[in-house]
């Protein structure tokens, strides 16, 4: 499946919701203590959600490493508010037998774009190599 | 609301391999690498290693600690990690003024082990005004 991406396609298209039971795990596990995310989201809390689900529709993570992230956030989110994400292939090359891929996401809610980021990842040994 | 960019404090943090777990539960990534797993000790570090968006995630925290809400709604951020996290070790993230201009903060950051080590490196910038 991996081979068969180009620029452009669309990867994935998923809604993300976050709770206050899930922003208090978040908060949890990260250490941070800030009276504004009882109400509001914190924005990387959207990001590691929908780094998840890219990763899991990769299925087997073997070989996967995360090498840079780019997020812009434009709005406040409420626990609970439905998020629309959109996840497209900005970039893809093959190097040495290892895909080099960057995602564009953009998040939505209702019509409103909320936040937009860039995931680069690199998979290592997805291809025979020998012509490399 | 600042008048000029503001000074943003440091945050360190303690990243053992229990809040790497209870990260994994949080993000819902149990990807293998990061957890006690004969997985992780047979990988390319031969031990697991943290999640970068946790190491990311104390520079969010570091920057809503100054900006407030600020942060979420005209924030931005580009990082690259430098090297792996291995727990457990304190992580020290830092933001370093660089431009200030009409309104906009623009911030060398970087999160770096108690050795110095780099672990991310980056920009983040806000608008605070």
């Amino acid at each position: 499946m991996l081979e068969q991406l180009s620029v452009g396609d669309v990867f994935s298209d998923f809604y993300v919701v976050l709770d206050s039971k899930d922003v208090n795990s978040y908060l949890m596990a990260t250490g941070e203590n800030n009276s504004l995310w009882q109400t509001y989201v914190p924005p990387l809390a959207v990001g590691a959600r929908i780094l998840a689900e890219i990763i899991d529709d990769f299925g087997d993570l073997d070989g996967l490493m995360h090498t840079g992230q780019e997020f812009s956030f434009l709005s406040k989110i409420l626990h609970s508010q439905k998020l629309n994400v959109r996840v497209e292939i900005g970039t893809f090359s093959k190097r040495k037998g290892n895909l080099i891929i960057a995602f564009s996401i953009e998040i939505y809610s209702e019509s409103n774009m909320v936040g937009s980021g860039k995931t680069n990842v690199i998979i290592f040994g997805t291809e025979d190599n020998s012509n490399v | 609301m600042y008048e000029v960019a503001p000074v943003v404090e440091s945050v360190t943090r303690l990243i053992d391999q229990s809040r790497v777990n209870s990260y994994a539960d949080a993000a819902r990534d149990h990807n293998p690498l990061h957890l006690d797993t004969p997985e992780a000790r047979a990988g390319q570090f031969g031990r697991p290693v943290a999640h970068g968006m946790l190491i990311l995630a104390i520079v969010s925290e570091m920057m809503s600690n100054t900006f407030g809400l600020q942060w979420a709604e005209q924030g931005h951020l580009k990082v690259r990690w430098r090297a792996p996290t291995f727990p457990p070790v304190t992580v020290i993230s830092n933001a370093i003024l660089k431009e200030d201009v009409d309104g906009i903060a623009s911030y060398e950051i970087f999160c770096e082990d108690e050795d110095g080590q780099k672990l991310l490196t980056g920009i983040a910038r806000v608008k605070y005004i």
